[in-house]
């Protein structure tokens, strides 16, 4: 047999076409029966609802892909589509079928799925054209003829109805409606310009009928969406769940449009429609892409569904509505991917010792291969050890691809010459090695230990061949990640221990505290925004688990999620067990901390209550008070320290468990700038520290501190004065590790008490001490401030 | 008594001649596309059938009537549906698709199914 050369290529072009109709067929006939379920139990409703269905069919005819969901029927038990599912679509054959050493198709339900695999036949090495590259074409080829054949039957079908209808006469009165000789069912026909067609001699209540159902069809865009349905199933026409479909569908719009015009008409003349139902059927069915016909579909079930109409209730509307939105969704989306199979139960894993490999490197591919992607890309799989078993993971999934249960590991020497035989191309030469074992792992999977690599061989079996004569498909080369002797040491299922972990800032939800990698692999960890003390140190991250050092003593651990995109901290430093700390981007710019105050009314009134005439005097005419507590302070001692400032006089004041405390000095100056809350004299009880400006003549800004022990503000001798050199008039404060650096800071303000403070150099430092604080001048001046508890009493 | 016998599309055009002959075939063409929504073409076809059939006349594109209206009656054509389609598919295709055809006994059974239905609503 001989085709043309432009015919081959011609068929060969759409081969890949085919293979996609093939694989969307295959989703649409399980949406298909679905649909075809809910119509059967939605029979009793008005049609629309099951009318509306068959939009989904034609989404899954129409496009290959679709979101993920929990809802989809996919996710029933029967179904396993994790071997289809690639990316948004479903792919049951693969496109490289004709190709595949060992070809294998997925019809989704794992029953199915190895009767049809085992039938499929085995490519011959030796043979020009395996069995399946030719199976693939003459099916392609088949598949055309057959759109072809119903697309000119439809088209010539049409075209003589166009001839017969030319003498076709307008009726009196109307734009579209043409009665014409010799039909004896009314019709609508074209496409962009539809007319209806009558035939002679119907009575008033017949024609009345037909228009009314006729020009429903029109408005609905029926003569469009049923020659389009036609289109779709010349497409599908191998699949018999699509022609049912559309047969179905076909009923269900008649169906549909029968009851809107009997909605329309007085109860008491339904009766008539069905009797013109009646007496238009032609009794003939000229089914293939008819036009739409008044009598034409099922007329038998269109009278018995026109005789027991009923206009539908309202409640019913929205179930059935609700219930034909879910079966949509359920038909349109495929299965959510959390179905991972976990063959593997935790404790078996436990107790055995493993070890992880992965691809390195391919060493041989047989020339019969048409996938050359490990050679250029690699293999995205891993392959794990086990005393008894060997598993072939995805390396992105890590879902189990393969598994070869109850190996022995009895590692034979390798002959060189058996060896060198398997391959149909160079063999690699492994004369340099000393030490050659191998051990056949079954179904052609051979692993060979050639001194310290591991290869990992899949072999073939010649057809036609001397039974038992094999070849080498492909050859890898194994690179060892990991060495777990012990079991995983969180004892979690199967182990994350090559996403590289990411420099960067990681957070917790309420964003209360974070993890700081850098790039050099030194750290900052915040546990809480509210503690002093953040540890500092270097990382490592080692089969997913990051250890933090700050001495020998001091580290901790955390464990790596998602990817390695967030951290489950486990132990060490006092934080709490099983926070996660998700990656939420690159470690800011230390100085882009800014200080930002921005005024709100909360508790506005309860200080102004609290306050009394004192602080009124304080403020100028009409000047007008605002919260202007720092978020950062307001976010972990919620209420507990209030700051409110007045927007003219700047006069600042701390209300502090119902008594007002002025903060500092303010006149002539900004008054309150910044403030953080943290535990120096380590009391048990944070103070509040904070800075302030004052002075009108030289501008002069300080910090201070008050001691919820003392109740009692307490401000520093250290006084930054801007020398008009460097940058910052104002003070903010920041905590770290050490204590909290009094930083000078430009300022950016719309009014005194809404600003921006962007810190520009540490100017002074106030660290812990005993029974105290020392504060710490930039050019060596410390001076020690007691800050005792019981000293204040 | 009428001897003539043609189709009813033919019978509204033949109003048409009756009420205007003699009339031009130019003329003749306007006013079946105002009132048939007929092409050119279309009126030249029904001139020429009803020429052959001794109806009218066509003679220097003057159309002039033969046979009155008395005499002619119109037919009920046969349904072209039928003889086109039937048969014309696979056999398994047209069953699949659309069932069997509405039997004498079915229509039977159907009417009296609307009757019953009919004399419901009247009781109620």
């Amino acid at each position: 047999m001989s085709v043309p050369a432009w015919l081959d290529r011609f068929i060969s072009a759409l081969e890949p076409a085919f293979l996609q109709i093939l694989n969307m067929s295959i989703t649409a006939s399980y949406v298909t029966l679905a649909v075809l379920l809910v119509r059967l139990l939605l029979r009793r409703l008005p049609k629309r609802y099951s009318y509306a269905l068959w939009s989904v069919v034609a989404f899954r005819l129409v496009c290959p892909a679709s979101i993920s969901s929990l809802l989809s029927i996919f996710n029933i038990g029967i179904f396993d589509m994790t071997a289809a599912t690639e990316g948004a679509e479903l792919i049951y054959v693969p496109g490289n079928i004709g190709t595949m050493q060992e070809p294998s198709v997925t019809v989704g339900i794992p029953y199915l799925n190895a009767a049809i695999t085992e039938s499929l036949p085995a490519p011959t090495p030796t043979a020009s054209a395996n069995p399946l590259q030719l199976l693939q074409f003459i099916g392609t080829a088949v598949w055309i003829l057959g759109l072809l054949a119903l697309v000119v039957y439809a088209a010539v079908s049409l075209v003589r109805l166009h001839c017969r209808v030319r003498g076709a006469v307008r009726m009196a009165g109307t734009e579209d409606v043409f009665e014409c000789d010799g039909v004896n069912t009314p019709f609508v026909l074209g496409f962009f310009r539809p007319r209806i067609y009558l035939p002679f001699r119907l009575n008033e209540a017949e024609r009345a009928h037909v228009l009314a159902h006729e020009r429903f069809h029109l408005r609905r865009g029926d003569h469009i969406v049923k020659p389009l349905a036609f289109l779709l199933t010349a497409v599908y026409w191998f699949n018999p769940f699509v022609w049912a479909a559309y047969a179905c569908m076909c009923t269900d719009l008649e169906m549909r449009c029968d009851e809107a015009v009997l909605g329309m008409l007085p109860a008491e003349r339904r009766a008539d429609y069905s009797m013109s139902l009646l007496s238009l059927s032609t009794g003939r069915h000229f089914a293939l892409a008819s036009p739409l016909a008044f009598g034409e579909t099922g007329v038998k079930r269109r009278i018995k569904n026109a005789l027991s109409f009923k206009k539908p209730v309202a409640w019913l509307a929205v179930l059935a509505t609700a219930a034909c939105v879910c079966a949509a969704v359920a038909c349109a989306t495929n299965a959510n991917d959390t179905a991972a199979p976990e063959k593997t139960p935790e404790g078996t894993l436990a107790s055995v010792n493993w070890e992880l490999y992965a691809f390195d490197e391919c060493l041989y591919l047989s020339p019969l291969s048409s996938d050359s992607r490990p050679i250029t890309e690699g293999v995205a799989e891993f392959y794990r050890i086990e005393t008894d078993r060997f598993t072939i993971l995805d390396s992105q999934t890590q879902e189990v691809k393969r598994e070869f249960g109850k190996v022995d590991w009895a590692f034979e020497p390798v002959d060189e010459e058996v060896f060198a035989a398997l391959f149909m191309l160079q063999a690699p030469d492994i004369s340099q090695y000393e030490t050659r074992l191998q051990c056949e792992l079954g179904d052609g999977y051979v692993l060979y230990k050639m001194d310290d690599e591991l290869w990992f061989g899949k072999t073939g079996t010649h057809r036609g061949a001397r039974k038992g004569e094999k070849y080498m498909w492909s050859l890898y080369r194994l690179n060892r990640i990991s060495d777990l002797a012990s079991p995983s040491p969180m004892g979690s299922g199967l182990p994350l221990p090559l996403r590289q972990l990411r420099a960067g800032r990681y957070a917790t939800e309420d964003g209360m505290a974070w993890l700081d990698l850098h790039e050099d692999r030194t750290f900052q960890f915040i546990r809480n925004i509210a503690m002093s003390y953040a540890p500092e140190g270097v990382w490592a991250c080692e089969n997913g688990v990051l250890t933090l050092t700050v001495s020998e003593e001091e580290t901790c651990r955390f464990t790596l999620e998602e990817g390695g995109e967030a951290l489950r901290f486990e132990a060490g430093m006092g934080a709490e067990e099983g926070m996660i700390f998700r990656y939420i981007g690159p470690v800011p710019a230390s100085w882009a901390w800014e200080t930002v105050i921005s005024p709100s009314e909360e508790g506005v009134a309860e200080f102004l209550a609290a306050a009394g005439a004192d602080v009124m005097n304080t403020a100028y005419e009409n000047d007008a008070c605002h919260n202007v507590t720092p978020a950062e302070v307001s976010a972990v001692w919620i209420d507990r320290f209030q700051i409110f400032k007045f927007e003219k006089s700047c006069a600042s004041y701390l209300l502090y468990e119902g008594a007002v405390y002025p903060l500092g000095t303010w006149f002539g100056g900004m008054g309150f700038t910044d403030a953080t809350v943290a535990d120096l004299n380590r009391d048990g009880a944070e103070e509040l520290y904070f800075t302030c400006s004052w002075g009108s003549g030289m501008h002069r800004a300080q910090a201070g501190c008050f001691d919820p022990a003392r109740r009692e503000v307490r401000m520093f001798d250290f006084a930054y004065a801007h020398s008009g050199q460097e940058s910052g008039s104002e003070l903010v404060l920041r905590a770290d590790g050490e204590g909290i650096g009094v930083f000078a800071a430009e300022l950016a303000a719309k009014s005194f008490v809404d600003f921006t403070l962007v810190p520009a150099k540490e100017v002074a430092r106030i660290a812990s001490g005993e029974g105290g604080v020392t504060l710490t001048s930039a050019n060596g001046n410390a001076d020690f401030y007691p800050l005792e508890s019981d000293s204040g009493a | 008594m009428a001897e003539y016998q043609i189709w009813d599309s033919e019978y509204r055009f033949m109003c048409i001649v009756w009420a205007n002959a003699p009339v031009g075939s130019g003329k003749l063409v306007k006013l079946c596309a105002a009132e048939l929504g007929w092409k050119k073409s279309t009126t030249y076809n029904a001139i020429r059938k009803m020429s052959e059939k001794g109806l009218i006349r066509n003679e220097d594109a003057l159309v002039t009537v033969l046979v009155p209206k008395e005499r002619v009656q119109t037919e009920e054509s046969g349904a072209f549906i039928a003889r086109t389609f039937a048969g014309s598919l696979p056999q398994f295709l047209t069953a699949f698709l659309s069932g069997r055809a509405l039997s004498a006994e079915e229509a039977e059974e159907l009417k009296s199914l609307i009757d019953a239905h009919r004399k419901k609503e009247e009781e109620t």
